[in-house]
């Protein structure tokens, strides 16, 4: 097949824009899919493979939900045309590593880091799992129980991410984002073999495509991987039609019942925002000042937690965030063309849960009313010029970083968000919150137990106060604002509970 | 699904990190440091120049560990690889939920971790936090059952300054009643948020049953009536403070773009007056010999797949010595992917969707585990007889390739995984917790190189037996 003008097409759609970093990829590789980003270090201790697909779970057809993800699964353990699913487990197992799968709503991406002296053996089984997958029929059987006991009971297990899945179904409803990535309880028992190689034939092909290299590996060897892939049908990509998600205009409250004696909250509104959008590096600084993930120098961290104790966190993000299964720092591979910004309040106790999420609001609210002060703009700011490098301190995350911009069309944060941030005023994040940001809409999801209870609390009249460790006192001005916050109407058009009983169904 | 390490531990201020259990270790090109001046030819460089005294043990750690002690007691490790203008520093500190033998106070050296970032006289929590934000470092920090490590990733050029923090905080930590009443409402709320998974509930129930007197015995997360308790526990925690954080307990170190002898002399500087504790620190009651086969079962108010969760008590030893060395792999060989359980429960017979364990790698002797999250109305005395078989199997003979299939795993998959700097620094920081030598790495990869499949065979027909296991079954039972 000739190397098709895809990635050249892609190329001229990005120049209006500084590209991506794609390393030098030889001309004669660039003109054809996949598209490719390289990153070689022949003097490298590892060797990083990594591969975007166009072909999350946004592509399961209707009634078919999850078959994305019981692709991706399956491929990885269902063995190859030449090799039995042992044959696979025993050569990866000698390499002592794994294909990672991270599945998202547009991408799916797999990952393989080995040593250097298994470059060669690991570049091949890669290849031969991407290109031709055997798909097992009973390996597809056991992963699809498994992914099938996580959208039911096992969804209790973490009730955390249990909220976010629902904050998803609620925020989209009726979009292709809408079900986990995992699927539907009631449609997964219903696929099988014959739905997964035809959806492989179907959105595994070259112009759906990213590879990346990195580290151990020549040219040369780079030539032979991307030659295994010319195996793969040429056609077009699948196109992934998406619609707006409906606009949310008010505040609603969905408590989804567990019977624990916790509640966690997530807070969500759809939104435009992407990483090319000019508004993008502004908003970032202020939702990192405001809450970032895990940092105690957040505005949520320290009002919720720190000055009172009520939870182990509260945080804020300006797009999807999924954490690395290495560390905190942010998974790729999971960015949505049509995103969301959200805040997340860990759980709090039943009686501290009420004014726990009306202080939540209420800081957002000031956050877009005042905006930032310049201490605060200034130490975030900083905080981000040193903190973007850190983001990707070996090559393997290096690689992720550009495969995901070179997938999404969207800027390397590693390479041109720095100079963005360094460049924002006080003013810029200031405006961009109060064009951007709406604290009157949000779609608020609970999860854990006493719903009645709060429902109740967050709909009456009565103020829901804060209640204190034993001993512990505000002082006068936190006490005043603690009345104020308790005094708060939400304002809430709807809030009800349901079971979590067949949640995903 | 995430792996148990993912999911247990403590790690309190921010993130959460990953606690490495080092899959051991091996060697690539190594960073070679010269010794470059009278200063850094003090200390003690490993490498193959390095003045090793003793034993030759074959090198694997793939870059070069120098080590220095100070007057104080406080021993102090630089690590330099190649990650231009990133470095990860840590104070290891060897306290953790092991040392909490005082009554109605489980939970404490976690709580403790979160009371050190609340200020000193020079630096108080929000100048510290502003100071931090400004330089990027990425500040965090975990305790486990053996351990309390405070560990930053930071740009290169601000290590100096976050050094003298840091120093400070160890030195010169302030606080206050409400200081402490209001963090142990964070602890709970880390409580919280952990206690609706019936995995780690079956595990912490495993370790209560199989200690009666060790500190093993307790989650590191304490009990929930003494996270209720916390609040009041001003005094204790300064008590805490006298008593554990002290330089003799401590470990620094600093992985990355890192010049060792300027980060020595920075650290002699900033950590050189902290003073030596005068406090003993107290006896861990040592477990008696195990007396027979214990069982117990847990009712899950919620519905559940069932969780069974075995546990051999396992003798003591350094990671180089030839019986851990050989219940490690033991431990590899029955829970590899390409292994007897693995296959068996998960793949042929389909009765669990997961199975993980083996050896811990604590420094008191703890247990080796096997843990299988079953299938929804799976019966765990069908999955436990199979887990019998398998053992019993090896008992009689282990494969020589699997055996050799394991120990490339392990090398190669150790060798891979030492490419960022906060991983190395934990990798490292581990092995030298549980083995103060420098080589603690090297040696506990040569040990695994020097054992045999008899060896193997011989630890699962001594140790995997009944006297020694505790079973605990985890099942969903509606409340009465």
């Amino acid at each position: 097949m000739t190397r098709a003008p895809i990635a050249l097409a892609a190329l001229l759609a990005l120049a209006c824009k500084p590209l991506p970093p794609r390393g030098n990829v030889p001309v004669e590789l660039a003109a054809a899919p996949p598209r490719l980003v390289l990153q070689l270090d022949e003097t490298a201790p590892s060797v990083y493979l990594e591969l975007a697909v166009a072909a999350g779970s946004a592509y399961d057809p209707p009634g078919r939900e999850g078959l994305a993800h019981l692709v991706a699964r399956a491929l990885v353990e269902g063995g190859t045309a030449d090799r039995s699913p042992d044959e696979v487990r025993d050569a990866l197992y000698r390499t002592g590593n794994r294909v990672e799968v991270v599945v998202g709503k547009e991408f799916v991406t797999y990952r393989l880091r080995c040593h250097r002296d298994d470059a060669e053996a690991c570049a091949d089984l890669f290849a031969d799992l991407i290109v031709e997958p055997a798909f097992d029929a009973d390996v597809v059987k056991r992963v699809r129980d498994a992914a099938l006991y996580e959208v039911t009971d096992g969804a209790r297990g973490d009730e955390e991410a249990l909220a976010a899945d629902v904050l998803d179904a609620w925020v989209y409803e009726g979009h292709p984002y809408a079900h986990p990535v995992e699927g539907r309880a009631g449609v997964l028992p219903l696929l099988d073999r014959d739905d997964v190689v035809d959806f492989h034939r179907r959105h595994y092909v070259t112009g759906a495509m990213v590879l990346g290299v990195a580290g151990a590996a020549g040219l040369e060897q780079a030539h032979a991987l991307v030659a295994r892939f010319d195996a793969l049908p040429d056609t077009l990509p699948v196109g992934l039609a998406l619609q707006q998600p409906h606009p949310v205009q008010d505040r609603r409250l969905l408590f989804v019942e567990t019977g624990t004696d916790v509640v966690g909250f997530r807070l969500g509104a759809p939104t435009d925002l992407r990483r090319d959008d000019p508004d993008y590096p502004a908003l970032l600084l202020a939702f990192t000042a405001f809450g970032a993930h895990r940092q105690s120098f957040g505005t949520l961290f320290r009002e919720v937690r720190g000055k009172r104790g009520l939870n182990y966190g509260t945080y804020a993000y300006v797009e999807p965030y999924v954490e690395r299964s290495d560390g905190s720092q942010p998974e790729q591979g999971v960015s949505r063309r049509m995103p969301m910004v959200h805040l997340w309040i860990r759980p709090t106790s039943p009686e501290n849960a009420a004014f726990a999420l009306k202080l939540t609001v209420a800081e957002l609210e000031r956050l877009v009313a005042e905006g930032l002060d310049d201490e605060a703009f200034a130490d975030t700011r900083s905080y981000l010029l040193g903190a973007i490098p850190l983001l990707a301190q070996d090559p393997g995350r290096r690689l992720s970083y550009a495969v995901e911009a070179v997938a999404t069309g969207m800027p390397d944060p590693l390479r041109l968000l720095a100079d963005a941030v360094a460049a924002l005023t006080p003013e810029q994040v200031d405006d961009a919150l109060r064009r951007r940001i709406d604290p009157s809409r949000l779609r608020i999801v609970a999860v854990g137990g006493g719903g009645e209870a709060l429902v109740e609390a967050l709909t009456g009249d009565a103020p829901t106060p804060v209640t204190y460790a034993e001993g512990l006192a505000p002082d006068a001005a936190q006490a005043a604002r603690d009345a104020e916050v308790a005094a708060m109407d939400l304002g809430l058009v709807d809030a009800r509970v349901r079971p979590v009983e067949g949640i995903f169904r | 699904m995430k792996s148990y390490h993912e999911r247990i531990g403590r790690r309190g201020r921010r993130s959460i990190l990953v606690i490495p259990i080092p899959r051991t270790h091996i060697s690539a090109p190594r960073q070679e440091i010269q010794v470059k001046s009278r200063l850094l030819a003090g200390f003690l460089l490993l490498g193959p120049m390095g003045a090793q005294a003793g034993e030759a043990v074959p090198r694997v750690f793939p870059y070069d560990v120098v080590t220095h002690e100070l007057d104080n007691g406080l021993d102090v490790v630089a690590v330099r690889m190649p990650t231009p203008g990133v470095v990860a520093f840590a104070t290891w500190m060897a306290v953790g939920s092991r040392d909490e033998v005082d009554p109605g106070r489980t939970g404490f050296a976690h709580f403790f971790e979160h009371l050190m970032f609340l200020g000193t006289p020079t630096w108080s929590a929000d100048a510290r936090e502003r100071a931090l934000l400004r330089a990027a470092a990425d500040d965090n920090a975990w305790t486990w059952f053996d351990e309390t490590v405070y560990h930053l990733v930071l740009p290169a050029d601000r290590l100096d300054e976050i050094v003298a923090i840091e120093a400070d905080r160890f030195r010169n930590l302030t606080l206050t009643p409400d200081d402490v009443r209001r963090e142990a409402g964070a602890v709970y709320g880390e409580f919280r948020k952990s206690k609706v998974n019936p995995v780690g509930q079956a595990v912490e129930a495993l370790y209560d049953l199989a200690f009666d007197v060790h500190t093993y015995g307790h989650d590191t997360i304490g009990l929930e009536a003494d996270i209720a308790a916390m609040p009041t526990a001003h005094a204790y925690a300064l008590a805490f403070h006298d008593r554990f954080y002290r330089p003799g307990n401590a470990t620094v170190l600093a992985v990355g773009d890192v010049d060792p002898e300027a980060f020595f002399a920075r650290v002699e500087a900033e950590y050189g007056a902290w003073e030596p504790g005068t406090l003993p620190r107290p006896v861990i009651p040592a477990e008696p010999e195990p007396d027979g086969l214990r069982r117990r079962t847990v009712d899950w108010p919620q519905p559940t797949a069932p969780v069974l969760a075995l546990g051999w008590r396992m003798p003591a030893g350094a990671p180089d010595d030839p019986t851990i060395a050989a219940l490690e792999l033991l431990g590899r060989v029955l829970l590899a992917d390409v292994g007897p359980l693995e296959r068996r429960l998960v793949r042929e017979e389909q009765l669990a969707f997961s199975v993980w364990g083996g050896r811990d790698d604590f420094v008191d002797p703890g247990l080796f585990k096997v843990v299988a999250e079953l299938r929804p109305g799976v019966d765990p005395a069908v999955a436990e007889a199979v887990v019998r078989e398998e053992i019993a199997r090896l008992a009689a003979g282990v494969d020589p390739e699997l055996l050799d299939a394991v120990r490339r795993h392990v090398r190669q998959g150790t060798l891979s995984d030492l490419d960022d700097p906060l991983g190395v620094l934990m990798a490292l920081g581990w092995a030298l917790r549980r083995d103060p030598r420098p080589d603690a790495f090297d040696r506990s990869f040569a040990a695994l190189d020097a054992v045999t499949a008899s060896d193997v065979q011989e630890a699962a027909r001594r140790w995997l037996v009944d006297d020694r296991l505790s079973a605990v079954v985890l099942m969903h039972r509606e409340a009465e």
